[in-house]
């Protein structure tokens, strides 16, 4: 199918199954690996558009679902799409919006011809489809749309549904892909131009995790073309050594030449970890939601800056972070975060500008090391910083799946 | 400090909404009125903020080009249940009510290091009566003596409080400050409408006005009485309110009509859903050169806390903008003339709170 992207391989590492990319977009160039922070409702929670970018994104994520709500698709058709709406230079990534409704509705029900589900303004009952998920997107205008997918917890006991939600991800991704390959309705110069000459549609892997059904997924969804895939159903609560099976077993099936998103992971070491597997995209709200919770994400692990021990703490929170948070010039300390913790929103919006470039720049040191062809000692040196050199702390799962990928974290 | 000018009611240290890095990049705030009951809540000198090696300044990483001033209480304070004493008041910190001992916070000053100290109040909750007003005044000037032996010492700038008392009943109290007048280096109103009748010993005094003017119309009145710093909280409680200031000094007469003070963002959210000017045209600030109404309608709508983030960097502007173009026109010897322009382009009052806190 067509597509708006270049997606140029810069390097692969010698030793695991990471990769560093170059990703050309409608809104520019991203480098992979690459985590995007989630800006739900067109605003990440308390920064401006200017520090997002300040911060060195150029890629960030909306919920199709709350833009869908507020401000609606009548205004997004009006303004001219979301880029424009907030502001935003760069590019934009979409879910289908079908998560959304799983996870935050209780009474979303799904059947074959989309989820149906109670309006939470009037609750009205009201059907999401395949076609209006594209729909919304294309008036959102993201540079990226997820298709919409039959999204069931991996934890699930019940293999049948599990089976079935499957099959039914990929009827509902020919279903977008349909939509998608509309003409769009300003292509008057080129009467073939489609949405797809535009933005990006991605499928998205499902099949829990049952390696035969994510064979059977990969393999029917590849042959889709989709300019990028992703790796769905993850994040879920299920054990950390078999969300690393299912990555590691999915990118061993997807063709080399396209973006690898592995959905909902954002913790530090999950990051570093499927970066190794084969992953390239990353977005999670934990960074942003732990931020109000008072906790830094740093080069020495999360600090819970809310405990006592951080009153008279008067050093950088993270004194390795070029933020403006921690820059020296700043004079930010540990014990003033902790003042303002969950009294200020001054307080979260630093901290949440902190966490986000923490992360940021973590996969951009990922990305530097694999171009450096130095991945295994990236990983064995954060690892050792996050526990502070004890590696009897270093979780199991990750010892594993980096030993399945090459690499003794445990080595000297 | 150019003047007469504002500086900003500060919560825990910070303007409220505002990160550092957007203080510093799209604000020009020239101060802050900090309360040290912000900072006490495991009392003096257990508190973290005397635990450090640097001044108060260092602790909320205030800039050095920001101007800090240290009272006991918040601008405005919330009432305090318990009663003053003859040594302490009674103070909100964040783990609840507590007293602030006068010596305390007398010895505090010479860590905190402030531009400028206020000597500390006794001001009831309740409205005094005819006996508790002479205990205000006696206490308040024994509290300001006693500062002024530390501070004449440590070298903290030091404002005397003037009281929301009648000029009459303060006669004593203002002697007192007459005596000292060499060692002050200004006054802090909590009304302001008594700076014209200061004694004339005190006039050469840079003037403080610490209750809320609620309005621009009030703070040019303000400025004609004489007061040189504002603390101005109606620019914030306008932010938390959605509103959007908009008024300029002394502002373009329309042909016909008069000009709005400010825009409820919160109340027109729908009317503006799809407007894509910016929230103030012409107006040179981030938040209107970046983005427009249907964004901050939009935040404000989704309750997305960047909605305060934008109102507060823009009002911000606005009171800026507005106080430069006061002195402007004071120094060109137009003040008046501007005055009664501003009072014909622009209607009487702001929007009338509708909105919803972020809070």
């Amino acid at each position: 199918m067509p597509s708006a992207l270049a997606f140029e391989l810069v390097a692969k590492c010698s030793t695991t199954k990471a990769r560093a990319s170059v990703l050309r977009l409608p809104h520019g160039p991203i480098e992979t690996p690459i985590f995007m922070p989630v800006a739900t409702q067109a605003a990440l929670k308390g920064l401006t558009p200017e520090q997002l970018e300040a911060a060195g994104c150029r890629l960030c994520l909306n919920n199709t679902y709350h833009l869908g709500l507020k401000p609606g698709q009548a205004v997004l058709e009006a303004v001219g799409g979301a880029h424009k709406l907030q502001g935003w230079r760069h590019n934009i990534l979409t879910d289908s919006g079908g998560f959304q409704m799983v996870s935050l509705l209780e009474l979303a029900t799904v059947t074959e011809n989309g989820v149906e589900f109670l309006s939470p303004h009037d609750g009205t009952p009201m059907l999401l489809t395949p076609e209006h998920s594209i729909d919304l997107q294309h008036s959102i205008g993201s540079d990226i749309i997820m298709q919409l997918d039959d999204v069931i917890a991996t934890t699930s006991p019940d293999e049948a549904r599990m089976r079935d939600a499957m099959y039914r991800s990929i009827r509902w991704l020919d279903r977008c892909i349909a939509e998608h390959l509309k003409p769009h309705p300003s292509s008057s110069s080129s009467p073939t131009e489609t949405y797809a000459h535009r933005q990006n549609l991605f499928c998205i892997i499902q099949g829990g995790l049952d390696l035969s059904l994510r064979t059977e997924c990969c393999e029917e969804m590849v042959k889709r073309d989709t300019p990028g895939i992703a790796i769905g159903g993850l994040s879920g609560g299920e054990e950390k050594e078999k969300y690393c099976a299912v990555v590691n077993h999915c990118t061993n099936l997807l063709p080399e030449g396209k973006p690898r998103y592995v959905m909902g992971v954002g913790y530090p070491e999950d990051l570093i970890v499927s970066v190794a597997l084969g992953a390239d995209m990353f977005d999670c709200v934990w960074g942003t939601r732990t931020a109000r919770f008072g906790n830094a994400i740093t080069s020495r692990g999360v600090l819970k800056l809310r405990n006592a021990q951080y009153a008279n703490d008067f050093s950088p929170v993270d004194p390795d972070c070029k933020c403006p948070v921690c820059a020296p010039g700043m004079g930010i300390t540990k014990a003033f975060i902790h003042h303002l913790a969950a009294k200020e929103t001054a307080g979260a919006h630093m901290l949440t500008l902190h966490n986000v470039s923490y992360l940021l720049n973590l996969m951009n040191e990922a990305r530097k090391a694999v171009v450096r062809d130095e991945y295994p000692k990236f990983l064995r040196e954060t690892f050792g910083k996050w526990y502070q050199g004890d590696k009897a702390k270093f979780p199991k799962w990750a010892v594993d799946a980096l030993r399945g990928v090459g690499v003794d974290l445990l080595a000297e | 400090m150019d003047t007469p000018t504002f500086i900003a009611p500060s919560s825990r240290g910070v303007v409220p909404h505002l990160s550092m890095d957007n203080l510093r990049d799209h604000t020009d705030i020239s101060g802050a009125y900090v309360a040290l009951e912000d900072f006490v809540e495991k009392g003096i000198p257990h508190s973290p903020v005397f635990q450090q090696p640097g001044p108060l300044r260092s602790f909320t990483s205030q800039p050095s080009s920001s101007f800090m001033v240290l009272g006991a209480r918040r601008c405005p304070p919330v009432p305090a249940p318990a009663i003053n004493t003859d040594h302490s008041i009674s103070i909100l910190t964040s783990m609840g009510f507590r007293e602030l001992e006068v010596n305390d916070f007398i010895s505090s000053t010479a860590q905190l290091q402030p531009d400028v100290v206020i000597g500390m109040v006794d001001i009831p909750a309740a409205r005094a009566g005819k006996n508790r007003v002479p205990k205000m005044v006696d206490r308040t000037e024994l509290w300001l003596e006693a500062l002024l032996r530390e501070t004449s010492s440590n070298g903290t700038p030091t404002f005397a409080p003037i009281l929301p008392v009648e000029l009459e009943l303060q006669t004593l109290y203002l002697q007192s400050i007459e005596d000292n007048a060499e060692q002050l280096a200004g006054l802090a109103f909590y009304d302001s409408m008594l700076v014209p009748d200061m004694p004339a010993a005190l006039q050469g005094l840079p003037r403080l006005a610490l209750d809320d003017a609620g309005d621009p119309r009030k703070l040019l009145q303000g400025v004609a009485r004489g007061v040189d710093v504002f603390t101005a909280v109606f620019a914030l409680e306008a932010t938390d309110a959605g509103i959007e200031l908009e008024f300029e000094f002394p502002g373009t007469p329309l042909e016909q009509g008069v000009r709005p003070l400010g825009r409820d963002m919160w109340a027109e959210r729908e009317e503006m859903k799809t407007d894509t000017r910016p929230m103030v045209e012409g107006c040179s600030c981030y938040a209107c050169t970046r983005h427009h109404r249907a964004y901050l309608c939009h935040l404000l709508s989704a309750k997305e806390m960047t909605a305060w983030v934008l109102l507060q960097i823009h009002n911000s502007h606005i009171m800026e903008r507005f106080f430069a173009a006061v002195r402007e026109s004071i120094a060109r010897g137009t003040f008046e003339e501007d005055c009664r322009t501003f009072d014909r382009v622009y209607e009487e009052k702001l929007p009338e709170k509708s909105g919803e806190g972020p809070r």
